[in-house]
């Protein structure tokens, strides 16, 4: 039987995510903002028709569109939606890719009595009808050609380019910025050599391509060939590293605020290393400045561990190295790498710690029980505004599984 | 500050529409039907929700000399220090869909916390506040202070 891979991604997903919950809001222009609430970070089509541009800030919006409504991102919604999405599209496949929190890579086949067109039509319908969601649905022969297909037809859009001919027609109309993976440095490189579209792109020499472009692109120009370089992957490949962090919330000059922050993060790396089961044996702090240029701070760890002190113990040695005393800083990351999986061997550098243990345990079955940060450690009661408001307790990257962000 | 609100044409009982007058503040947001309550208005009213029912209640003071708090805000902790003690204070809720402040219209998910007080011409209505977040500054170019909200954090 025919197959064809399959692309699911739904249009303006945090916008349409909040009409679902709240109907009245139907073509009105919706503005979902960030948790600074000074940007728009997604926005749905009556909104994008005035002109708003996904970052812009409010200010600027507002001005664009005086009748729109604004909404605080809730990210806890929109991974209870985008499961429901992944578990409905899922149906018309035996092998889905949780791509992205909207976005689905599935290997299908057109329904009995179907085209693939027919096939697409119905998953929209589907999705929408399950999910109340309105999804665009693209078949092609490679996961590149399904999504730069999909890109061309939203909103809500269903097609299916099942032949090289056919293929041909569409990307000869789009330029190459229309991939993804293919930004405007890459374009202006391919420029010179009269690589333009995206069929020129198809038709130059692959040789070409990777001195261009590197292995990266050549693997572009293998898939607008009808190649399929990555296969569609229905669990996520062990992490090679894990971080946490971001925004500061804020301008953070103080070190105590900033220390603050430091813990929050070891914990909620503590929490992902605990779901993932492995251990970091290096740690890397990151500081973004807003007067002066980003630093970082790496530790090694002795032994591989997971366990609040050690890792906190190295995470100081990490700002310490990061730290620009006086400098005003806007971001932190988190990074744990060379991860370690078990089983686990007692050493010399790693005594057991029974007491330790029992504390982190205890931990974590009250904040399992209770809530997360329920029970934190004092040391975050520096950064503690953050903790007042519950949008912050689930972010994106707290949507496990999936592929990218 | 929070110096309007809007609420769905179908939350407001007919007769309170033609009792009030309040076909003047209704308002089509691309197709949806509202009624919009701005503090410029004249008079300024907002719905409460009080004793079970709706009601539309003058909104603050637009007197500087009267015996109440001028403008349509006070401060939640000033009403606890006995701002009110004297004027019978009841916490209502102020039903809203949207609020609207420096030209920016936000979501609200059920209303705002309000107090009524009554006076020699009858009950009279504030916003409740308290500091703004971070979010809500930014949102609203700085307003140091916002509303105090049923069931939601922003
Ligand atoms: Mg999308």
């Amino acid at each position: 039987m025919k197959t064809l891979v399959g692309f699911g991604d739904a249009d303006s997903f945090y916008a349409s995510a909040e009409v679902v919950r709240r109907p009245w809001l139907r073509g009105l222009a919706v503005g979902v903002l960030g948790n600074q609430g000074a940007c728009v970070i997604a926005r749905n089509y009556p909104m994008k028709r005035h002109g708003v541009k996904v970052g812009e800030p409010i200010w600027e919006a507002k001005k664009k569109c005086p009748t729109g409504v604004y909404v605080k991102r809730d990210f806890r919604w929109y991974e209870t939606l985008s499961r429901k999405m992944l578990a409905e599209a899922g149906l018309f496949s035996q092998k889905i890719e949780y791509y992205s929190i909207d976005e689905f890579f599935w290997e299908g086949s057109a329904t009995r009595g179907r085209t693939f067109r027919q096939t697409a039509e119905d998953i929209r319908e589907h999705v929408k009808l399950s999910t109340g969601l309105p999804m665009t649905v693209a078949f092609a022969r490679t996961r590149t050609l399904a999504k730069l297909f999909a890109d061309t037809a939203k909103p809500y859009g269903a097609v299916a380019v099942e032949d090289a001919d056919h293929e041909t027609e569409i990307l000869a109309k789009l330029p190459v910025t229309e991939i993804a993976g293919i930004a405007r440095g890459s374009a202006a490189k391919l420029e010179p050599h009269g690589i333009k579209t995206c069929l020129d792109l198809r038709q130059a020499s692959g040789l070409l391509v990777r001195r261009l472009l590197t292995v990266t692109g050549h693997d572009i120009w293998r898939e607008l060939n009808g190649y399929r370089v990555t296969p569609i992957r229905t669990t996520r490949t062990p992490h090679k590293m894990l971080s946490r962090g971001g925004s500061l919330a804020g301008r953070v000059k103080d070190a105590y605020t900033l220390y603050g922050w430091l813990v929050r993060n070891v914990e909620r790396l503590i929490e992902e290393l605990q779901f993932h089961e492995v251990r970091p044996s290096t740690l890397t702090v990151a500081v973004s400045y807003f007067d002066a240029d980003s630093a970082t701070g790496v530790a090694n760890l002795c032994v591989p561990s997971a366990r609040f002190d050690v890792l906190l113990d190295a995470a100081k040695r990490g700002l310490r190295r990061a730290w620009r005393p006086g400098r005003v800083a806007t971001h932190m990351h988190l990074i744990a790498s060379g991860l370690k999986r078990g089983p686990w061997q007692q050493s010399l550098f790693d005594p057991a710690d029974p007491k330790r243990d029992a504390v982190a345990r205890a931990k974590r079955t009250i904040n399992d029980l209770l809530g997360r940060w329920k029970l934190r450690s004092g040391a975050t009661l520096f950064a503690n505004d953050w903790y007042d408001d519950p949008a912050n307790e689930h972010e994106v990257c707290d949507v496990r599984g999936k592929f990218c962000f | 500050m929070c110096t309007g609100t809007a609420l769905a044409r179908s939350e407001l009982p007919l007769a309170l529409v033609s009792q009030h007058r309040l076909a003047e503040r209704l308002y089509d947001r691309d197709g949806r039907e509202e009624f919009q309550f701005q503090w410029w208005q004249s008079p300024a009213v907002l719905p409460v929700r009080r004793n079970g029912r709706i009601e539309i209640i003058p909104w603050g003071s637009k007197s500087r000399k009267g015996p109440l708090p001028y403008g349509g805000w006070v401060s939640q902790d000033h009403v606890a220090e006995g701002l009110f003690a004297h004027a019978n204070p009841e916490e209502v809720v102020i039903p809203a869909n949207l609020g609207w402040q420096a030209g920016a219209w936000f979501l609200i998910v059920e209303g705002i916390r309000g107090v009524v007080v009554e006076t020699r011409s009858g009950p009279v209505v504030y916003m409740l506040m308290e500091p703004a977040s971070n979010y809500y500054r930014n949102m609203t170019e700085q307003s140091p202070m916002m509303p105090i909200f049923v069931r939601q954090v922003i």
